[in-house]
């Protein structure tokens, strides 16, 4: 809502030099540094993991006779696995041979790609929700959102190449595919083979590829027109020519992008405990992603503010995307305790497993960090309205949510996946360091290659008189 | 606690200027309050951004009375559930302890039904809209509609009321009215001319 007055908007071209490049390219060299020392310090050799995952291998042919050898055979048992009596690894892994050591690297790899894909569509969507919403207030931040959906590019070839070099150790019903066992035969297993129409390495190949090369495209054509606007645009000739090609692209990303978000998330995240389903996974994992965008939006905010870019962006903004921070934070707890608590109530063990595996230790440990930082931290500390626009509580909180969100989906990932051949190492804090280097020193280039405030966008007068009230 | 000066029949003489736009509105406020007048209130048919900082009012104290409607709802929850389910009949279902882990939706839903009607009974309360008051805070039949309103107490001598209505009137009312109490929801009007 204008007040009669109109603020003078000068384009402002932010300059990626000094500390910040600084700052980027360490982390990038202390990421790398820590990865390959990580890397040297795995254990080459994992016989020892074959031997417990031949004692669990119950097939129905031996099944009478682990019957016998087991005295207290309880009810507990799932697939010819007694669930209550064993404490070596369970269901759905005692099939599957043991990974190789280089697994561990390819996981590191798939978690970081993975986030680095959400937070970049999840930027894009921040995008294209202001146009779709006809929200203004955001205007004036709008290129941040634009410049971090450019990595997307990045995150799509990662999770693509570890899925293509690795996906067989990683994913168990990749494993399975390639056996191609036969109903009756040893070793079949009728969950995956009910579930072959969706997860074989054909389908998944082309939705890893074409789901995020649709939302590139889209990201290309949305960024081409808000930088069209701003050399052509604001004048009686093109009028709103390119809001309302915007808006109307912006809504059919939108519908896309609610479809093929929850694919990708079956695919690339639930599918590594392929007997489990849930049906709120995908929102989950959506949350997980929109939360750590905002988060890395304010971030990116704070530091341009800092330095004396963003002019017209006030505490009133940044007080909104403390807002933001504070409920989708809540948001992703109110999915993630939907998830669990249906699950332990219901008892099912073909469900509860997924808990049951990550209430072990050491999972355990980073199942309380992700309700920690996730939501305690969040909660508690950016309810009151002067914390929401203190730059450094603003600070704390968000790289407190994106290493919850990281964590979180380490715990997505892991316990399906490579279990207890791995833990928190060297390779384990390098390589989201060198992530973090990659996204700021691809982002900030990108912000610096054109002008940082959208000057001929309808709603940058609005943007820029936002007011939140009291 | 409340400043009774802040009260349309607590005071003896109120001034209101009675605007037709907004923003004419809001800067003719800002200036009423730059020379240390005390606004009363402000009466608009829609919300005004920034009109809060322009009359200088203080922040509510709403979210804290939120806050504490929220935890008395999580303490009442988390009362009723202990009680009924753990203390008084332990009730055993599907062999889950009967504290904990379970409470978790009630105790969700009891914070956010508190908070919310905590918020909204507050809000009446210190807005005077409970059921059956405020006759005397009808100034102007289209406050409602399109007319913002800003009633200025001018009990004390010192207040050069010429100067003010001619500010009002510079910054753009379309009327000026003074008011004059006599008693509980009796007064006159009087409109005053430039």
């Amino acid at each position: 809502m204008g007040h009669g007055h109109e603020t003078h908007i000068e384009q402002e071209n932010y300059q990626f030099k000094g500390k910040a490049k600084t700052i980027s390219l360490a982390l990038l060299v202390i990421g790398l540094v820590f990865s390959i020392i990580g890397i040297i310090n795995i254990p080459k050799d994992n016989h020892h993991h074959e031997t417990e995952s031949t004692h669990v291998e119950a097939s129905h042919d031996d099944k009478t006779k682990h019957e016998v050898a087991n005295h207290h055979k309880s009810d507990f048992n799932i697939h010819g696995v007694d669930v209550a009596h064993s404490n070596e690894q369970i269901y759905p892994i005692e099939q599957e041979h043991a990974k190789p050591w280089y697994t561990r690297v390819y996981m590191n790899l798939l978690i970081n790609g993975y986030f680095l894909l959400l937070i970049a569509v999840c930027g894009l969507f921040f995008f294209a929700l202001q146009f779709i919403a006809n929200a203004g207030w955001a205007t004036a931040i709008l290129r941040i959102p634009q410049a971090m959906s450019t990595i997307l590019p990045i995150g799509a070839i990662v999770v693509i190449a570890v899925f293509f070099l690795d996906g067989h150790n990683i994913y168990h019903w990749v494993h399975y595919e390639h056996l191609h066992l036969e109903k009756g035969q040893p070793g079949f297993d009728p969950i995956l083979a009910d579930k072959s129409w969706f997860l074989n390495s054909k389908l998944a190949y082309i939705f890893l590829i074409s789901i995020p090369l649709v939302w590139f495209l889209f990201g290309k054509y949305l960024r081409g027109l808000s930088y069209q606007e701003d050399t052509e645009g604001g004048n009686t000739e093109t009028g709103l020519r390119f809001f309302k090609k915007s808006i109307r692209y912006s809504a059919a990303f939108t519908l896309f992008f609610g479809f093929t978000v929850s694919i990708l998330s079956w695919i690339v995240t639930m599918s590594a405990d392929a007997h489990w389903y849930s049906t709120i996974f995908s929102i989950y994992n959506f949350a997980t992603g929109w939360v750590s965008a905002i988060a890395i939006i304010t971030l990116f905010v704070l530091y341009l503010k800092r330095n004396g870019y963003l002019e017209i962006v006030t505490d009133e903004h940044i007080h909104d995307l403390g807002k933001f921070m504070f409920a989708f934070s809540i948001f992703w707890t109110y999915l993630w305790v939907s998830q669990f608590l249906l699950i332990w109530y219901a008892n099912i063990p073909e469900e509860s497993v997924y808990y049951y595996k990550r209430w072990e230790m050491p999972f355990k440990i980073n199942w309380f960090l992700n309700l920690g930082l996730n939501f305690l931290i969040p909660f508690l500390v950016l309810m009151t309205r002067n914390n929401k626009r203190n730059p450094q509580i603003l600070t704390f909180v968000a790289l407190s949510i994106l290493v919850g969100h990281w964590n979180d989906i380490y715990l997505m990932l892991i316990p399906g996946t490579i279990d207890k051949q791995t833990g928190i190492g060297f390779l384990e804090i390098g390589m989201p360091l060198f992530f973090a280097g990659l996204f700021i020193y691809w982002v900030l280039s990108a912000l610096s290659k054109k002008g940082l405030i959208p000057v001929k966008h309808p709603y940058i007068q609005e943007s820029a008189n936002h007011d939140v009230g009291v | 606690m409340i400043d009774k000066k802040l009260f349309l029949d607590k005071n003896k003489t109120v001034i209101f200027g009675i605007f037709e736009n907004p923003d004419q509105f809001l800067s003719t406020v800002g200036k009423v309050h730059s020379k240390g007048l005390d606004i009363i209130d402000c009466y608009s048919p829609f919300p005004i951004h920034g009109i809060e900082k322009a009359m200088g009012l203080k922040r509510s104290l709403l979210p804290v009375g939120a806050f504490l409607a929220g935890l008395l709802g999580f303490i009442g929850a988390g009362t009723l559930q202990w009680y009924t389910m753990s203390y008084d009949w332990p009730i055993v279902i599907g062999n889950k302890p009967s504290f904990g882990v379970s409470y978790v939706p009630v105790w969700f839903e009891g914070t956010i039904l508190f908070t919310a009607f905590g918020i909204a009974i507050l809000f009446f309360i210190r807005n005077k809209m409970l059921h059956g008051k405020m006759p005397s805070e009808r100034i102007d039949m289209r406050q409602t509609d399109d007319r913002m309103i800003v009633a200025i107490a001018s009990d004390n001598p010192a207040i050069d009321k010429e100067e003010l209505t001619n500010l009002l009137f510079d910054g753009g009312a379309v009327e000026v009215k003074e008011r004059t109490n006599h008693g509980y929801e009796d007064f006159t009007d009087a409109n005053i001319t430039k």
